[in-house]
């Protein structure tokens, strides 16, 4: 194969994901999700009042915006006229936001409220500078953009081999910083290059990829001579490697005097009432700051917060990462290289170390107290706080110098879990070094991390968290694919006076086995949250809307406790990824750790599931009735199906319903691995397409799977037209029924009868009298099965009917009548 | 001058060729006496079984070699020691004694040596059958080599499995191809004998030693050897030169244009053998010289050719020059740039071949530029350079040249070609082009590159692992590109043409089994390489662990070691010549067209370097120079011998290999596109490059350019140098005629428009047309016809669109010359 081959087919993927996010971009999607498209600008500055074009798809009547966290608010929100380009659902909103002038420095993530429900979700940019826009045909050494210090930019590459050109004044001496977000625009992979030049076109500084920016480049000098300066910006590839047109050519370019260190190491903890940061990498030097973090901001699915620097009065216009807690935190000390010398500590579980691997082949120890039999978890946190630092650990119990525990990357198990749900913060996670160990005496261990490839550096910081190992549950709204079209179904939309059921899926680690109770707070006002107990991975949950609910949104955490009320460390992740790269994986996201849910307007959709009447067993059926009350008004045909099939189980679609009110029927069919236990399920309305997240739900019901009752066997049968034969089908019986079983031969040839027969309690063999007509068809029939009904007593003591299907691919030969005397003339 | 060139007249190459012609008719014939040589210059002959044949060879003072062995009178001075038959020697008693050998009446004395002469060594199975199996051709991949055999017997080709060998002739189908009770009737025996019917014909008859061995053997039982047999630990020929005269076709070889040939090996016992009889001879140029199966070489054409001697999996090779017959007339007393020229005028002296004489100002100029920075010089350039007197001019020129930013892009390019650099992004072209602008050393830069650690995107020469967990490949492309030799055959069976055995393959990838690598989840494009510090290479024929060894040389000891780490010291290492040679010879080809081995990453015994003295001084120099490229080229681009003239002379018209004259060079792809958009002032966009990228600029493998294609531009699938391809061809020249890049440029172009707003004057116009496309004036023919086709039109525009096309579409813009 040759290496083109495998980069064409390497490539093809990301360029039908480009094309795609293209279209949507260009709002030609066919998706019917409810959608922001684009917002303009995406970059606001602190202390502002700002306008924002909000392009959008399927929201038609706009109420409110939902921003995830504090400093901006929504003033007014004003449509537009239609505006040409735009499809017929498209919309565009004109939105007044104030930005408070302690706002967050970062990513503010929203989504717009609609009468019809919540959208997908999008961010703005919140950062300290002044913003300019880019000049256009600014793409030459010659005729460059003047652009004054400490000023951000926002830029478009728009074709293939473009650079753009912005000049600083500089005098000698004077600090240049020159931060580009790209990738961190949470808007795509455009991975940016840049680079700066002296006025004779000398390279001075270039950067590409960096530890704090990710993909972006972070690069800076200090001015030798006064004069211009040239920064030229363009797509590390020319854009030869993926289409990066339409919104993922955006860039921000933050140029100025602000500090820009590369890392930060926090000493303290939540408690305290500020925390000392280190920031390390400034051109200037090392600084320390006091800085407070509040107790629960801005968490995201990592317990990470962010913190900007300020110093001379102006701040970093992009944050930090950093992870902080409960946790007493000890700074490194050098030396420290040996773990036979490590600094003393009496420091006990749990317990945090913070660092920097500030050279290449640094090693950094550290000392920790463990009592016996305690079961702990030793994990680094570094690429997930924007470092290089590719970590190794190794702990060593001090007394004897015994290697009790190891780790380079975190275990598959860890991996594959994440990557079901959240695969960039699986890339983030994959590099960060986990161990869990058990103390088997009680005495001081000592914990070692260096880099894997023994490099080091000053943005090679690391935080590492020894903790005792304790119950934890994380939930996940799952995102509907395709991955690439967002949120839909990540957040949840229920209309008054109706029902609204989504799918969680959850992770459970070292929790008791039973079901686990999860209750969600901060619901809005007049939603209710049923949740049965969390058994399996995958659980729906049910969320209803009183008939008086105002329309509103909020975001809601959530609760659990084990089996037995102990409540549970219980986190929520979601994520929105940017930029995905085949199969799969995301160069950028953004999380929440809170589902956002809102109160829609009403519906005119009820459904009713009526309670379920006989359990379904292995190779069985079962008939759900849903009664179903349609009103006018909907564009669409509203289709039924199951919100989720338990393993195993299939169901099919419902028939277009018309408007007025009927009881529906759906077929349930068990095959013979679905797993026998009580399932929560629900049937929802499928008349707007599932990215909508739009539909109804009908009240959870719990459907009971059964084992099969019955084992059958059907042998072959041979018979001649206008025969009647005797074809017998062996069984077993694998649980006691009381008589009454009625066995149905089906799936016969046209012309072909059987009878019914009767199963006795106990009996091993049933036989079936098969007829066939005179005009039945000639030939092998494999069509052959046996429905069998099965009187069953449910809990309660009602009777009802369990229905298997059985002895699937039973044969029958069909042949002629037999000949008659042969006649003269004839062949032999 | 090539058919199609514009005409031009020379006459400063004239007057330069008229002064070495009389210097040429000056000169006369020497005729000092011959040196005469016995070979070997001291013999042992251990046990009863061992030969050794004496040669006498003179060597005249014209440098040519003849036979003297038949004419030569062999006495032992104690003549009970050894018996002497027909100029080979036999062990008869123990003890030394002198060996007399007397010619022409001179008398020379070489010392014997007999031990063990009445013990009977018996025949080994590795050391004696095997090489009578590779000498019957019995191995080779055409007859029982071949990968299913023949006719249901199979041997290893060329017997890189000698217990694979030794069980299929004894175990496979007992009893069918020996009979150890009646030997000599065994099918091992009759077969090749053809005394039955056998597909291969006969290879030897039942009196040659090939016959007594395998029958020696067989009647010892056929054997397996013992554990502790002695190997060959190396293998000499002699004479140690051979210079022949020439025959013409039809004549017989006369005695000064034939020479025997004697091949020794040596064993790790300390023990030797002359092994003639046993060995393989090839002629790499039957033109010149042919050797027969018993080693007897002779000459043919003017020219020369390299014997290679194969015994068992061991191969020597030895230079045969041949020359005419016939008085010789002196060489002429060249004058020397520097060492270069020394070496080269040495070789040409051997080769009877005068060069041709040096090029003029604008010859040189244009050639330096292209070969230098890839670009042609522009017509500022020219002026200042041609209204130069100073006599050193053209070293300035160069000096300047090799200063200049396009030298760097131009080398670049050729090492991205070499490391695979595929695409723009992890930056593994910048990390280059950083490299090469700050002149780091070229082992310093290998060395980087070979312990490369990290992942593609931010720690970019480690891209050049990309092939991680192919420890075969890895060590294929390293030998390749920094040793300049090909090891792949070696995988699969001992190299036939070179010395490459599946041990020194396999212990050559063991460098690379203990690389590991890791995707990094954060972006799933990029992997991330390391030293995981466990791994092996096993032989595939016994499964084996194999031990890093260096190729060509020892067992590294290497502890706790990255293993690369320690191959690219050894490799960098000052006294390997492997490195230092290939490099030299790398840039040597980019100024002459051909390497002094060619292809240049084809060093083998059977391609040996056409002027070896000439690679050592030039990898000795850049040893010395600190691995500095660009004192190296300057040592090149300086000596007379690049500052020839294309046309031929009588004597230097058939040479190709040894830098007699300049040779004609069809522009590589880049370099052409490039020229194209300079003359004409309009440069092309490349993919999505920014505007005025130059082709050898190029980052990216994969270009969809039709010029580039057409011309031949690597895509750097491999890291063969045959992927740059410099041939012509008819689908290039209707490109340039009809396809719209030349017509194009010079339609959007403003070159013309500006020219006729300076100056109109028709002789100043061609006259720059001329300098800015082939870097020269028109000839006064071309002068005087062109301003009668300009005085004769009705839209001077067009005509000089027509002569600019004209000059764009001439072989001599097409080839640097």
């Amino acid at each position: 194969m040759s290496c083109r081959g495998r980069a064409d087919r390497a490539i093809r993927p990301l360029v039908t994901v480009c094309l795609v996010l293209a279209m949507v971009s260009t709002g030609q999607a066919q998706s019917e999700a409810r959608s922001v498209v684009s917002a303009s600008p995406r970059y606001l500055q602190r202390g502002t009042v700002a306008t924002v074009l909000l392009r959008c798809a399927w929201l038609p009547s706009a109420e409110d915006i939902l921003f995830y966290s504090p400093g901006l608010v929504c003033q007014g929100l004003t449509l537009l006229e239609q505006s040409k380009g735009l499809p017929p659902d498209g919309r565009e909103y004109l939105a007044t936001i104030r930005v408070s002038a302690d706002c967050r420095i970062g990513q503010h993530r929203f989504r717009i409220r609609d009468r019809g429900g919540l959208s997908t979700l999008h961010t703005l940019y919140v950062g300290p500078l002044p913003r300019l826009a880019e000049r256009s045909r600014a793409t030459t050494f010659e005729d460059p953009q003047d652009v004054a210090l400490n000023t951000t930019v926002s830029g478009y590459i728009s074709d293939v081999g473009q650079l753009d050109w912005y000049r600083v004044m500089l005098k000698k001496g004077q600090r240049l910083n020159v931060d580009v977000q790209a990738v961190r625009m949470a808007q795509g992979l455009f991975d940016a290059h840049v680079t700066v030049f002296d006025a004779r076109a000398r390279v001075l500084a270039e950067s590409d990829d960096t530890g704090l920016g990710l993909h972006d480049p972070i690069t800076g000098l200090v001015a030798g001579t006064s004069g211009p300066y040239m920064i030229a910006i363009r797509e590390s590839g020319y854009g030869n490697e993926g289409s990066y047109k339409g919104p993922r050519g955006r860039y921000l370019l933050h140029v100025g005097t602000f500090p820009r260190p590369l890392a930060v190491i926090a000493a303290g903890r939540i408690s305290d009432k500020s925390v000392r940061m280190t920031f390390l990498g400034d051109p200037r030097g090392p600084f320390t700051q006091l800085l407070a973090v509040a107790a629960d901001r801005n968490r995201s699915v990592f317990g990470t917060t962010t913190v900007t620097p300020t110093l001379g009065g102006q701040s970093a216009p992009t944050p930090h990462p950093i992870r902080i807690n409960d946790l007493p935190t000890v700074v490194e000390a050098e030396p420290n290289d040996d773990w036979r010398k490590s600094p003393p500590s009496e420091q006990t579980v749990p317990v945090a170390f913070a660092g920097v691997i500030s050279k290449p082949g640094d090693v950094d120890t550290f000392r920790f107290r463990a009592e016996k039999g305690q079961r702990l978890k030793i994990q680094v946190y570094a690429r997930r706080l924007y470092s290089r630092l590719d970590s190794v650990l190794s702990v060593h119990r001090v007394r004897d110098g015994t290697n009790v525990a190891g780790g380079d990357d975190p275990p598959r198990r860890h991996r594959t879990s994440m990557f079901a749900y959240n695969s960039h913060h699986a890339g983030w996670f994959a590099q960060d070094a986990y161990t869990e160990m058990t103390a088997n005496e009680e005495g001081m261990y000592s914990v070692e991390v260096a880099d894997h490839l023994k490099k080091g550096g000053i943005d090679y910081h690391y935080r590492i968290e020894v903790t005792v190992i304790e119950p934890k549950l994380t939930l996940f709204v799952r995102r509907d694919p395709p991955y690439w079209r967002g949120t839909p179904g990540q957040s949840v939309s229920v209309p008054r006076g109706n029902r609204y059921a989504v799918i969680v899926e959850n992770l459970r680690e070292n929790c008791p086995e039973g079901p686990l109770s999860v209750a969600a707070v901060g619901l809005p006002p007049g939603v209710s949250l049923e949740s049965p107990g969390l058994t399996s991975r995958r659980v729906p949950m049910l969320f209803t809307a009183v008939g008086d609910a105002r329309r509103t949104a909020s975001l809601a955490r959530f609760r659990s406790s084990d089996p037995r009320g102990r409540p549970l460390d219980t986190q929520f992740e979601q994520s929105v990824f940017y930029g995905l790269n085949p199969p799969n994986y995301a160069f950028f996201g953004v999380d929440s750790e809170r589902l956002a849910v809102a109160v829609a307007e009403d519906y005119p959709v009820h459904l009713e599931l009526e309670p379920l009447g006989a359990p379904l067993v292995q190779e069985g059926e079962s008939l759900l009735k849903i009664r179903a009350r349609v009103g006018p008004g909907l564009r669409r045909k509203v289709r039924l199906s199951m919100l989720y099939t338990p393993p195993g189980i299939s169901a099919e679609l419902s028939g277009p319903l018309s408007d007025g009110e009927r009881v529906v029927e759906m077929r349930l069919e068990a095959n013979r691995e679905a797993r026998p236990g009580r399932w929560p399920i629900a049937v929802v309305s499928r008349e707007a397409t599932q990215l909508r997240g739009g539909g109804v739900s009908t009240q959870l019901r719990t459907l009971e799977v059964l084992p099969a009752f019955l084992d059958l066997v059907l042998t072959r049968a041979i018979l001649r037209r206008g025969e009647t034969v005797e074809l017998k089908a062996q069984l077993e019986q694998k649980v006691d029924f009381s008589g009454g079983a009625k066995a149905e031969l089906l799936g016969l040839p046209e012309g072909v009868t059987a009878g019914a027969v009767e199963i006795a309690t106990a009996s091993e063999s049933i036989t079936f009298r098969v007829t066939a007509g005179k005009t039945a068809p000639l030939g092998l029939h494999k069509t052959l099965f046996c429905r069998v009904s099965i009187p069953w007593r449910v809990a309660g003591g009602r009777m009802t009917t369990v229905v298997q299907r059985l002895g699937h691919g039973g044969q029958l030969r069909i042949l002629e009548t037999a000949a008659g005397p042969r006649q003269e003339g004839q062949g032999p | 001058m090539i058919p199609g060139f514009v005409h031009r007249k020379r006459t400063d190459c004239l007057v330069s060729l008229g002064g070495l012609v009389v210097a040429l008719c000056c000169s006369t014939a020497i005729a000092d006496a011959p040196v005469i040589r016995v070979y070997p210059s001291r013999v042992t002959l251990d046990g009863a079984a061992d030969r050794q044949r004496v040669i006498v060879q003179s060597v005249s003072a014209d440098g040519r070699t003849r036979d003297l062995t038949s004419r030569a009178r062999l006495v032992a001075s104690v003549a009970h020691r050894v018996r002497i038959v027909g100029g080979v020697l036999e062990p008869l008693a123990d003890g030394a004694l002198d060996l007399v050998v007397t010619v022409d009446g001179r008398r020379l004395v070489v010392p014997v040596t007999v031990r063990h002469a009445d013990m009977t060594s018996p025949v080994r199975f590795g050391l004696d059958v095997m090489p009578v199996l590779t000498k019957g051709g019995c191995n080779s991949g055409s007859c029982h080599g071949a990968s299913r055999g023949q006719r249901g017997f199979r041997l290893s080709v060329f017997g890189f499995d000698p217990a694979g060998d030794h069980f299929r002739i004894t175990r496979e189908f007992v009893g069918r191809r020996i009979d150890l009770a009646r030997p000599a009737e065994s099918l091992l025996l009759t077969k090749p004998s053809e005394q039955v019917v056998h597909g291969g014909g006969q290879r030897f008859d039942a009196h040659s030693e090939m016959y007594r061995v395998l029958l020696k053997w067989l009647e010892q039982g056929a054997p397996r050897d013992p554990q502790d047999v002695s190997r060959v630990k190396r293998l000499e020929v002699f004479p140690s030169e051979v210079v022949l005269s020439g025959t013409r076709p039809g004549e017989d070889a006369a005695a000064e244009s034939s020479h025997r040939l004697v091949v020794r090996a040596h064993y790790d016992n300390g023990t030797d053998r002359d092994v003639t009889g046993l060995t393989v001879f090839t002629s790499t140029n039957t033109a010149s010289a042919v050797v027969s199966a018993d080693g007897v070489v002779s000459g043919q054409r003017r020219g020369e050719s390299f014997v290679m001697a194969m015994f068992g999996e061991h191969n020597v090779g030895l230079p045969v020059i041949v020359v005419p017959g016939g008085p010789v007339a002196a060489f002429p007393d060249l004058p020397v740039a520097n060492r270069v020229d020394e070496l080269i005028h040495r070789k040409l002296r051997k080769l009877r071949v005068v060069p041709s004489p040096l090029c003029d100002d604008s010859t040189f100029l244009r050639r330096v530029y292209l070969d230098t920075i890839g670009l042609l010089p522009q017509p500022s350039e020219y002026d200042r350079f041609i209204a130069d007197k100073r006599t050193d001019k053209r070293k300035r020129l160069v000096d300047e040249l090799l200063k200049r930013p396009e030298f760097t892009d131009l080398w670049v390019m050729k090492w991205a070609e070499l490391l695979q650099v595929r695409n723009v992004k992890g930056g593994f072209f910048g990390w280059l082009r950083k490299r090469l602008l700050a002149n780091v050393p070229m082992d310093r830069m290998v060395r980087e590159l070979l312990t490369a650690e990290g992942g593609f995107f931010r720690d970019p020469p480690a891209q050049y692992f990309r092939q991680v967990g192919k420890p075969k490949i890895l060590a294929e492309n390293v030998a390749q590109v920094f040793m300049g030799t090909r090891i792949q055959c070696a995988q699969c069976h001992n190299h036939p043409f070179d010395r490459w055995t599946m041990n020194d393959y396999y212990g050559f990838a063991a460098f690379f089994a203990q690389l590991g690598s890791k995707r990094n989840w954060e972006d799933t494009r990029e992997q991330i390489v390391f030293n995981k510090g466990s791994g092996e290479v096993r032989h595939p024929v016994d499964d084996r662990v194999m031990p890093p060894k260096f190729l060509g040389g020892e067992v590294p000891k290497l502890g706790r070691r990255d293993r690369r780490a320690v191959l690219a010291e050894w490799l960098t290492a000052d006294g390997n010549p492997w490195f230092s040679r290939n490099l030299a010879n790398i840039a040597w080809a980019q100024f002459f067209g051909r390497g002094i081995v060619d292809q240049v990453d084809d060093v083998r015994l059977s391609n040996p370097p056409s002027n070896p003295e000439l690679l050592d001084f030039l990898a000795n120099r850049l040893v010395a120079d600190g691995y500095d490229f660009r004192k190296l080229i300057r040592v090149i681009t300086l000596s007379f011998a690049y500052q020839r003239a294309t046309e031929p002379t009588a004597s230097n018209l058939d040479d190709r290999r040894n830098f007699s004259h300049a040779s004609f060079r069809r522009l590589r792809a880049e370099v052409l596109h490039d020229c194209l958009c300079q003359a004409t002032g309009v440069p092309s966009r490349l993919g999505g490059f920014p505007l005025g990228t130059r082709a050898v600029q190029l980052p990216v493998a994969a270009m969809s350019t039709e010029f580039l294609d057409t011309f031949g531009r690597s895509d750097r699938e491999t890291v063969c140098s045959c992927e740059v391809d410099v041939q012509p061809n008819l689908s290039q020249a209707l490109h340039l005629i009809n396809g719209a890049t030349t017509w194009g440029k010079i339609e959007r172009g403003e070159v013309l428009k500006r020219l006729m707003t300076a100056d109109d004057e028709p002789a100043t116009v061609i006259s720059a047309l001329y300098v800015r496309c082939l870097a020269r004036q028109p000839t006064v023919r071309e002068r005087t016809r062109l301003l009668a086709a300009v005085a004769a039109a009705d839209d001077r525009n067009e005509i000089y669109q027509e002569l600019f096309w004209a000059l764009l579409n001439s072989k001599e813009f097409l080839f640097n010359h």
